[in-house]
């Protein structure tokens, strides 16, 4: 392994402690491995918290700050934070206003979660809670792994509690987002897990994977490489079946490199996919190139897409300021 | 031995603690194959926390300090890890009547912390999960103490039953956690978990005998 990191068991906390130097003005660590507003927004709206592994960077807790979320709760690379942890967020953001929890469907953070909110029920702290499945996995009957697609959430949900929505309102609103939304990996390279050096799994010199996940866990459907064109028309035609879209739909459309896949590649799959999407008369309003969600140096992407309407565009057109994501 | 006291419960999670200090890079090469490749990692971080419980509480009355444990473990970013067995040794603490049990006792504290593993945890057996291992480890533990009171036998048969039922994880499809998306290619890949909760309950079985 040949990474930039000093002591291999200290990596979360010096990647968060990093994070909060760059951008003072906007973020903090509260407590350990806990990444907060700099100013924290006012009581009388909805909070916004969010759970996850670390080894994932900017992801989750670049997109902490106004008009997204307010607290990530941060385990260690690829792990769950504890579920006490989880706790404490909750009793540092507890207000009558409420708290969303958005969760990604993997189960330890789902197993935190759920153990957290069953310790704040006996405090009367109110909880929603969203868990993200916007992966689409080779069997229809298969629930999907939470993906980039949670970014999405934390965005136009983030944007409704800015405005000063109940928590019912902001918790319909990510709740229609994460059933509009629908995303698919692929991944052509594994990562090396930071921690071991050890590699995240293998695969084939010509082989690439769809419905990978995220971690390097397998579970997908592997066939041999293909091109940029042949790759993105495979994953936006599961898309489109997925979402039931039909021309004259709007979408957002991401491409999340996860990290040794170069931006070059993802313009040129993102022009792939768009065309194929264009083609069928559904329009792609809003785009998004980039790492959001990193698996270390795995090679491919994330292909997601969000089937708007009036009310999810205009939220996700509002204003915020995170690290890793601004709309002025 | 007819009675099973604190002092010997913490020497026997202290090689528990041993044992998987001395697997956790078999364990993450393990979970590379069907899962994220750090399972090794994190049962290594919970049971050095318990390690640290353990030292930490000493003083305290056995009840108090398995809660003291538990709190610990479920601190720890260990993915599912923490929570499932922060849950369990929640469920010991429940069932630690006194700092001296009889084999009666031993049996009900663990089936105590079986019972509040499945608050948690929701596979069931032939799931590829801890379970595996945990729950015929305790049947077995629970019914040789009942039997016939021999404690350190009935650590033996637990730590055969839990070697046994990790080693019977390896020809299912695991439904829950990393590997679950893995279907048929899971079989014949052993469950890092499962192996996990057999190295534990070997150390068990060696510092009881």
């Amino acid at each position: 392994m040949k990474k930039f990191i000093n002591d291999p068991t200290n990596l979360t906390a010096e990647l968060l402690e990093g994070m909060a130097l760059a951008y003072p003005q906007k973020i903090k660590l509260e407590s350990e491995k806990m990444i907060c507003r700099a100013k924290s927004k006012s009581a009388d709206k909805v909070a916004l918290v969010t759970l996850g592994g670390s080894g994932h960077e900017p992801a989750l807790q670049g997109w902490v700050g106004d008009g997204m979320l307010d607290i990530s709760v941060v385990g260690d690379i690829f792990a769950a934070p504890g579920p006490p942890k989880v706790l404490e967020a909750f009793q540092m953001v507890k207000r009558n206003a409420g708290i969303l929890l958005v969760t990604l469907n993997h189960a330890g953070d789902v197993m935190s979660a759920d153990m957290a909110k069953q310790m704040t029920e006996a405090e009367g702290i109110t909880v929603k809670e969203i868990i993200t499945t916007e992966e689409i996995r080779p069997s229809a009957d298969e629930k999907g792994r939470g993906l980039v697609g949670c970014m999405f959430v934390y965005k136009i949900a983030g944007a409704a509690a800015e405005k000063g929505m109940n928590l019912d309102e902001v918790y319909r609103i990510g709740d229609k987002v994460n059933k509009n939304m629908a995303g698919i990996a692929v991944l052509s390279e594994i990562a090396t897990h930071p921690s071991t050096g050890g590699e995240c799994g293998e695969m084939g010199e010509d082989e690439m994977e769809i419905c990978a996940g995220q971690h390097g866990e397998g579970g997908g459907v592997r066939m041999p490489m293909k091109s940029a064109k042949e790759t993105a028309e495979l994953l936006s035609g599961k898309i489109v079946e997925k979402l039931g879209l039909t021309s004259g739909d709007e979408i957002l459309l991401m491409v999340n490199g996860s990290g040794k896949t170069t931006l070059m590649e993802m313009l040129i799959s993102f022009r792939d996919a768009a065309k194929f999407f264009e083609a069928k008369g559904i329009k792609v309003v809003r785009g998004e190139t980039g790492e959001f969600l990193t698996v270390q140096e795995a090679a491919g992407y994330q292909l997601m897409a969000l089937k708007f309407d009036a009310e999810t565009k205009a939220l996700w057109d509002a204003p915020c300021d995170t690290p890793y994501y601004t709309v002025a | 031995m007819s009675t099973f006291d604190k002092t010997t419960f913490i020497q026997m999670l202290k090689l528990a603690e041993a044992k998987i200090e001395e697997e956790h890079d078999a364990l993450s090469k393990l979970d590379a194959i069907t899962g994220d490749g750090d399972h090794g990692i994190t049962i290594q971080r919970t049971m050095k926390a318990v390690g640290q419980a353990l030292n930490e509480g000493a003083d305290k009355p056995l009840g108090d300090l398995l809660k003291t444990v538990a709190m610990k473990v479920m601190m720890c970013d260990g993915g599912s890890t923490s929570p499932l067995l922060g849950s369990y040794f929640l469920g010991l603490a429940s069932g630690a009547v006194a700092d001296e049990l009889t084999a009666e006792q031993t049996g009900a504290l663990f089936q105590a912390g079986l019972d509040n593993f499945f608050k948690t945890s929701k596979a069931q057996l032939g799931d590829k999960t801890m379970m595996d291992a945990l729950r015929p480890a305790t049947e077995v533990l629970v019914k040789t103490l009942n039997d016939s009171g021999d404690i350190p036998a009935a650590f033996s048969a637990a730590a055969a039953a839990a070697a046994q039922g990790a080693e019977k994880a390896k020809d299912y499809i695991a439904k829950f956690g990393r590997a679950r998306t893995m279907g048929e290619r899971a079989i014949g890949q052993y469950d890092p978990g499962a192996m996990s909760i057999s190295h534990i309950f070997r150390g068990f079985a060696e510092a009881i005998n």
